[in-house]
């Protein structure tokens, strides 16, 4: 996730930049073309100015929470909106069912307008409209042409506030669900990704995965009761960025949204997951010439006071691109791999650490064993200054292009708003990144990361392997369902 | 991190090149006019250089487009556009080594050692598996010894230090590009950086990297049954003209690229005169252009090498093929046509709308919604590339338990409509508005507009050719999707490759 921040970034970046201004200066002319032949990591750039644009926050009468901001560069308005849902809230016996109300309050009509007029009004006015369920949170989008937008806000309103459902479309929604169960075994990422879940969030109900059975039991009604528990104008936020007048735009938002009404009870609490102790190893079998590895542990949530800190070090061990610890040595260095990486998580209450590589089979092993011992080597062979500089000046200077899209700038602040950040989080992102010492990575790679305890995932056909599961921990066997 | 994987390309290219127009004056969008706003030069040495200013934000992307591809590539040397386009990131003669002079020697016996390697190979069971062995063995204690002197990805780190997002290259049938954006202060760096890859390119790590393609292609090709399918179904549809090779290249091919040659084809192919740099941001023309010029003319000029000349024969007759895996069924349907700027191609591109383009679409409408038998079916014109004379592409996949035979028979029954019944000047309209709509979109962001504006600069050899593209899309009629549907949608100019799964799998 990106970050973003207001005010203080000018004179963040005058202070990144006050040094080598400085030295511009002293030597002022000719400086340009000795660069010519000079070594990048030697040149000099002249500072960057600029005041980035201020995301407004205002709240309908009914609760719904906006963030505005103009920009008139182009005669279009987009709309974004988070709800306070996710597919957690499915029940166990029915998974899926958070999906499958946000595909079908888009396809399903309301009382009044039928599906397919409503695609008709949208795709002749060539605007794009969607709603979309993550784990821990619901989506919509809207984008619309400026001369359009009161007819394309119309629909969407009434599509979010009162969606028909009606079963026809239910249906079509459960039947293309399935086929896309039944369809994601084809491709070994889903499935390491799907499988990789289910061991990590055992017991929880971010591990289930819905099955043909699952979604065949789902009604109308279930996504009736979904929608009215969950889309309630208090547990919404609706981003608007393009080409409009903040006061102008909150009148008509109020007036577009004034009869729904808020609702009093609370969302249910969903318990964060547990981490598990044993190492263990869940193998697919899947005829491939090449094998898909992921392996990770839970780790610290969003607010914990290592964040920063373990982010850094992620960077540094897989997270940073070619320079990381894993894509040097595993890629670059012995070739065994296109994909190799790692990735930290922080969401709120928990958080998720893994690392990942594909691989042919004859170098399964080799690349495990490297794996670990690399994850392992952060505590031995701790990270370098020069590393550290690296990771910081990289984080600290790609904080610019958080403000590159108006829209992008808006869903940012509003997914740090939904998972509770405090207001200033953004304006003190790059001085609390620039505070992160060494020993911050030291503590953070010694206490954050557990290879010994995690979990792998491995898709591919042992039989062709250079060495045996075995040897990274009891071996689980995972058979793919077979279809008829 | 991934650079972008060569093929990957093509699976957005269809859906994104019709996007690749503008509306100068058209009712009801204020005039967002790129032909004031984008400023061309032309370097001593032949490079096209483009600008255009936006200042949202202190930011810029860079796109340097090489018009080079998979196409230019011979026979047995499938790849090497692609192989090539990973070496550039290895870094120059000042950028990631220690002591070049001496680095020099080591990479002169690895590529001997390669040699001796691939002679013995060649011999097939003939060959001394010893001998191999002691090879494989030198090749590995030459690249121990090669590290000394390596400081490993100097370009992607000195560009991340400094804020850089996006560092990738995509090759494409059609052109190679090379991309980054920085904050604004830095162009400097990148032109600094850029004309030394293209002056002093080292192409240092050559044989790990061939390894690391060889994986990228077991992940992208050969471990996704849809990309096996597809691979071969260009391999059918195209018997003379190289569209029909894959972009990452043969594995025996890849295996066997070397060094001296892949240098070869860099220089034969990244001429200047091929060559477009495209910044679009917070950049003052009149204050980069200097910059440029200082870096930039200093690689010197070249002559072009002779165009492809290879022209793909009429199609005699119906083709088709079947791939077996084990997975679920997916149906992949071609017919030939011409490239842009040919007066068809316009016309199938308002097809492509009408077929396939949201949930009122012909095919979503009765495939997916009505019939239900399709899980996914989309249409794209214009692949794999736009060099030269292309497909117009169907994909769909259908749902259980109807099969791909009931869904092929479906699609083309649609496609026969088009010849028969006019198209009505409502959905005429809503497929040219969303066209309009959809090119919007794309003006507000700077790695679009570099993209696009590179695009049509290097295919065409004017940016403004998308201005034009989108003017022939507004004036497509009725008549002229009869006619281009009766023409191309034939049995006979028609490819139709199916993904069966095997009976092996099942069992499974």
């Amino acid at each position: 996730m990106k970050r973003t921040g207001m005010k203080s970034i000018v004179r963040f970046f005058l202070i990144a930049f006050l040094a080598l201004a400085a030295a511009s200066l002293a030597q002022p002319a000719p400086a340009q073309d000795e660069n010519l032949y000079r070594h990048p990591r030697d040149m000099k750039f002249p500072p960057l100015s600029f005041t980035p644009p201020q995301v407004s926050r205002a709240y309908l009468p009914n609760g719904i929470t906006l963030f505005l901001l103009e920009d008139p560069e182009l005669p279009l308005i987009n709309l974004s909106l988070l709800v306070r849902t996710g597919s957690i809230y499915d029940p166990v016996d029915k998974v899926g069912l958070a999906k499958l109300t946000a595909a079908v309050m888009r396809t399903g009509g309301t009382a009044d307008e039928s599906p397919r007029e409503i695609n008709e009004a949208l795709e002749s006015m060539a605007a794009t409209l969607e709603f979309g369920m993550n784990r821990e949170s619901g989506t919509g989008s809207l984008s619309v042409q400026k001369k359009d937008f009161s007819r394309a806000l119309g629909i969407f309103a009434r599509l979010l506030m009162r969606p028909a459902f009606r079963s026809e479309q239910v249906d079509l929604a459960k039947k293309q669900e399935i086929e896309a169960i039944r369809r994601s075994d084809d491709d070994p990422e889903e499935i390491a990704y799907r499988e990789f879940r289910r061991a990590l969030y055992a017991g929880n109900p971010r591990g289930w995965v819905p099955t043909l059975s699952s979604i065949e039991k789902i009604q109308q009604s279930d996504l009736l009761a979904f929608h009215r528990q969950f889309f309630r104008p208090n547990q919404i936020l609706l981003g608007v960025s393009g080409d409009f007048k903040k006061g102008e735009m909150i009148t008509e938002l109020e007036k577009t949204f004034q009869d729904w009404e808020r609702s009093s009870s609370e969302i249910p609490f969903v318990p964060s997951p547990l981490p598990s102790e044993s190492r263990a190893v869940s193998y697919v079998p899947k005829d491939l010439p090449q094998a898909t590895l992921l392996l990770g542990h839970l780790s610290i949530p969003l607010n914990h006071p290592d964040y920063l800190p373990f982010k850094v070090t992620n960077f540094i061990l897989g997270g940073g691109g070619f320079n990381s610890r894993l894509t040097q040595e595993i890629r670059s260095n012995q070739g065994l791999s296109y994909g190799v990486g790692s990735f930290y998580q922080g969401r709120v209450g928990y958080g998720v650490f893994g690392a990942f590589c594909q691989t042919k089979s004859a170098s399964v092993h080799r690349a495990l064993s490297l794996m670990y011992e690399i994850i392992e080597g952060m505590k031995k062979k701790k990270p370098t200054l020069e590393e550290m500089e690296w990771a910081k000046s990289t984080l600290i200077n790609q904080f610019i292009f958080s403000f590159v899209s108006s829209a992008s700038l808006v869903s940012q602040k509003m997914q740090l708003f939904y998972d509770g950040q405090p207001e200033d989080y953004l304006e003190k992102y790059p001085q609390r990144l620039g505070a992160v010492t060494l020993e911050d990575l030291d503590r953070a790679a010694e206490k954050h990361l557990h290879p010994e305890s995690a979990l792998l995932v491995v898709v591919g056909k042992e039989e062709n392997f250079d060495g045996p599961l075995s040897s990274f921990g009891t071996v689980k066997r995972i058979d793919l369902p077979k279809y008829d | 991190m991934n650079r972008l994987r060569a093929t990957a390309r093509l699976w957005i290219l269809g859906t994104l090149i019709f996007l690749g127009l503008l509306f100068l004056d058209a009712p009801g969008i204020p005039a967002f006019s790129l032909e004031e706003r984008v400023k061309e030069f032309t370097l001593e040495n032949g490079m096209r250089v483009l600008f255009l200013e936006r200042h949202q934000s202190p930011t810029m992307a860079l796109y340097i487009r090489f018009r080079v591809g998979g196409i230019d590539e011979n026979i047995g040397m499938t790849g090497t556009a692609h192989l090539l386009e990973h070496m550039l990131f290895k870094g120059t003669k000042t950028l990631g080594t220690k002591d070049y002079a001496e680095e020099r020697k080591i990479l002169a016996r690895e590529d001997s050692v390669n040699m001796a390697m691939e002679a013995e190979k060649i011999k097939g069971d003939k060959a001394n598996p010893e001998y191999l062995k002691y090879l494989q063995e030198s090749l590995k204690s030459l690249q121990e010894e090669h590290k000394k002197y390596v400081v490993k990805d100097e370009i992607e780190r000195v560009y991340s230090q400094n804020g850089g997002v996006g560092f990738n290259a995509m090759t494409g049938a059609d052109t190679t590009t090379y991309v980054i954006s920085l904050p604004s202060n830095r162009l400097e760096l990148w032109a600094r950086v850029e004309s030394d890859r293209l002056l002093n390119p080292v192409l240092r790590e050559f044989y790990s990297e061939r390894d690391v393609v060889l994986e990228e292609r077991r992940r992208s090709i050969d471990s996704q049954p849809e990309r096996i399918l597809l691979e071969n179904f260009l391999a059918v549809s195209f018997i003379a003209h190289p569209y029909g090779r894959p972009i990452i290249g043969w594995p025996s091919d890849v295996r066997s690229l070397d060094r001296e040659a892949t240098e070869r084809f860099f220089r034969t192919f990244y001429s200047p005169a091929n060559t477009v740099l495209t910044i679009v941001g917070d950049v003052k023309a009149e204050e980069a252009l200097p910059v440029l010029k200082r870096y930039f003319e200093r690689i010197p000029r070249q002559v072009l090498p002779p165009p492809l000349r290879t022209v793909e024969p009429p199609q005699p007759g119906e083709r088709r093929l079947e791939v077996l895996a084990d997975a679920n069924p997916q149906l992949i349907i071609g017919f030939h046509k011409p490239n842009p700027p040919h007066a068809d191609d316009s016309a199938m591109e308002i097809i492509e709308g009408l077929l396939s383009s949201g949930r009122t679409s012909r095919f979503y409408r009765r495939l997916v919604e009505e019939e239900k038998i399709a899980a996914e079916v989309s249409a794209a014109n214009g692949w794999p590339g736009e060099r030269s004379p292309n497909l117009f592409v169907i994909f769909a996949a259908p749902r259980h338990p109807h099969t791909a035979a009931e869904l092929e028979k479906a699609v083309l029954e649609e496609l026969e409509r088009l010849k028969r019944e006019p198209v009505s000047a409502e959905e005429l309209a809503k497929i040219k508005n969303q066209i309009q709509t959809g090119f919007l979109r794309q003006l507000n962001s700077n790695t679009k507009l570099a993209y696009w504006l590179s695009y049509g600069q290097t295919l065409f050899g004017d940016w403004r050719y998308l201005v034009r593209r989108l003017e022939a899309y507004e004036k497509v009629t009725p008549e002229d999707i009869r006619h281009a549907a009766e023409k191309y949608f034939t049995a006979r100019n028609r490819t139709v490759a199916s993904l069966v799964r095997t009976a092996e799998g099942e069992k499974k």
